[in-house]
């Protein structure tokens, strides 16, 4: 018998299999066990994975009888016997995964993205899998295809933020200590800010994205979900770990290049304060909880900096108009043909009948992509889009040559109540005025939880954004850890 | 400068071009037609701002870690077979090793 605290961490549970006093099938069973009794509120699952993961963790219990050594099993597997959720757009070979569409409804995974085969070769226990807005469109996961209505911890009548809001709940609620999401506009970083979890969005192209359904390829990133920032270190640097014998990965990982060297922690940091991050339409109140941190944070000697980032006022438009001209491109394979939803007739219009499956907001992200990337109409939009991209990564650029990081909040709002935003698509783009530019620019960014708000009677987190240079990993998990030992 | 907003045959002409046209009912369009508007007035801001001298393809050439994977087939012949087996099987429509589609061609 065992207990553990309410929001577990990767060292809290591995200290059981250090005492022996659990196996890892005690422990899927213990989490298994409190989902049971936390999700019908909170409604983060989506699949339960029935007898897989007990197969999993009696491979996993073998190997820990097998060792004398627990130490050196969990150096070499460093995510050992640890449960988590994965987002429903990851594949597992053999695993369903929907994208939580029902174009996909009923597909089953023909092979295992990278980052699960990383986190099963690191000894992580997959548990369940999670919900997300539909295709990882949206900022709230009330895009969910199947209605299926993730709450936010803090408060069951608000969003969890999304789209990987599932993620960000299960991991807020303590029904897993850590979860994967995938961030192509803030995806990871603003759900983790609304439900009061650290968030990760890595340099693009640290971690493979082989296997994660594409939504936008020139900015998805998967990362972590946890509770702490050791806990998101630990979980990044297996996601980011692909070796060699992953042939099919599409990037090449930075362990296997000389050249290029990931930046190291400073003692102490020069930390850009841009003025448009904290403009009017942010929550003064927010505003004040980061103005206490940064206040701390030069107190303990850090040096605070007024920058501009002028052309991040654009994001947004960049971004909505990007990203939908490659989810259309990206979407363009849901046609019923390969995969997916079958009509009865075979005819064009099966086509059609496959596509019609989508969600209202899909189809709009289509729509919008279709339209801006069309003959006639992409220079204007798309091609000016892409210039603006490179003003907004520029601007980051020329900041990063006088200051090390970043700060600012991670969104304009607290948690904003369930069927707020739903009918009015552009306030709910507008979520993500702070988290674009940082995918658009293809920086590294985290979100860590700087406290509460009481908000109806209930305490809603915020959250506090860092942005690094490229590569810049490592000094983000250093000022993670300082900011978590501050007072909110 | 005017500010775009879509007509019910461009919504229409889109809708075909994505391949959505099931969906362009007149429900569809009024829906869409209102908030693609409200969408396009916002991003219509980026074409007021002057980039020339930016080529569109700036970021691609100077982005840092992105290399495509070398141009070979998976040398392990177990995994690669499971995996096309896994998506062959996938295929809904099957008639032995023909995998049926939609007829493209006119009368």
């Amino acid at each position: 018998m065992f207990a553990l605290s309410k929001n577990p961490t990767i060292d809290e549970i591995q200290d059981l299999y250090r005492s022996h006093t659990a196996n890892v099938t005690d422990v899927a069973k213990f989490f298994l066990n409190r989902i049971e009794s936390l999700d019908k509120d909170i409604q983060s699952v989506v699949r339960g994975l029935g007898s897989f993961v007990f197969d999993q963790a009696s491979k996993l219990d073998i190997e820990l009888e097998g060792h004398q050594d627990i130490e050196s099993l969990l150096k070499e597997k460093p995510l050992f016997g640890i449960p988590y959720a994965l987002k429903d757009n990851v594949l597992v070979q053999n695993l369903h995964a929907y994208s939580q569409s029902k174009v996909l409804e009923g597909y089953i995974a023909p092979y295992s993205a990278d980052i699960y085969t990383n986190l099963d070769e690191a000894g992580a226990l997959l548990l369940v899998q999670v919900n997300m807005d539909e295709f990882a469109v949206g900022a709230s996961t009330e895009y969910s295809g199947f209605d299926k209505k993730t709450k936010n911890p803090a408060d069951l009548s608000r969003v969890p933020g999304g789209s990987s809001g599932g993620s960000a709940a299960i991991v807020a609620s303590g029904q897993v200590p850590f979860a994967i999401g995938s961030d192509t506009g803030g995806s990871i970083r603003l759900p983790a800010s609304y439900c009061g979890v650290y968030g990760y969005r890595p340099t693009f192209g640290m971690v493979s994205r082989y296997g994660i359904m594409a939504l936008a390829s020139s900015l998805d990133q998967a990362g972590p979900l946890c509770n702490t920032p050791k806990d998101i270190k630990t979980v990044f640097n297996v996601l980011s770990s692909g070796s060699t014998s992953h042939e099919q990965t599409c990037l090449s990982f930075i362990n296997d290049k000389d050249d290029i060297k990931k930046i190291e922690p400073k003692e102490k940091y020069v930390i850009g304060k841009p003025k448009e991050f904290f403009a009017d339409g942010i929550d003064p109140k927010i505003i004040e909880k980061i103005e206490l941190v940064l206040k701390q944070l030069e107190e303990g000697g850090h040096t605070i900096k007024e920058i501009e980032l002028p052309y991040t006022k654009y994001s947004i438009a960049a971004y909505y108009i990007l990203q939908p001209v490659e989810a259309a491109a990206n979407f363009e394979r849901y046609d019923g043909v390969r995969y997916g939803h079958q009509p009865d007739d075979i005819k064009e219009s099966m086509f059609y009948a496959a596509r019609d499956l989508f969600g209202p907001e899909v189809k709009r992200r289509i729509m919008m992509g279709t339209y801006t990337s069309s003959a006639g109409y992409y220079d204007a939009y798309y091609n000016q889009a892409c210039r603006m991209r490179e003003k907004i990564t520029q601007d980051f650029k020329r900041a990063f040559d006088s200051v090390d990081i970043i700060i600012g909040p991670t969104a304009p709002t607290v948690a904003f109540k369930i069927g707020q935003n739903t009918e009015d698509p552009l306030a709910m783009y507008l979520a993500d005025v702070i988290v674009s530019p940082q995918s658009i620019a293809k920086l590294p960014a985290i979100s860590i939880p700087v406290g509460t708000l009481p908000v109806d009677g209930k305490d809603l987190p915020v959250g506090l954004q860092v942005t690094a240079p490229e590569l810049g990993e490592n000094v983000i998990f250093d000022i993670a850890e300082t900011i978590s030992k501050l007072k909110f | 400068m005017s500010s775009k907003t879509l007509s019910k045959s461009e919504i229409k002409k889109v809708a075909r071009l994505a391949r959505l046209e099931e969906s362009a009912d007149d429900k569809f369009l009024e829906e869409f037609g209102g908030q693609l508007n409200d969408i396009f007035e916002y991003i219509n801001e980026l074409k007021k701002v002057d980039l020339t001298g930016i080529s569109p393809l700036d970021g691609v050439r100077t982005t840092t870690l992105i290399e495509l994977r070398s141009d070979q087939i998976d040398q392990d012949t177990t995994r690669r077979d499971k995996i096309r087996q896994n998506i062959l099987n996938a295929f809904p429509n099957r008639q032995g090793d023909l995998l049926v589609l939609p007829g493209i061609f006119e009368e």
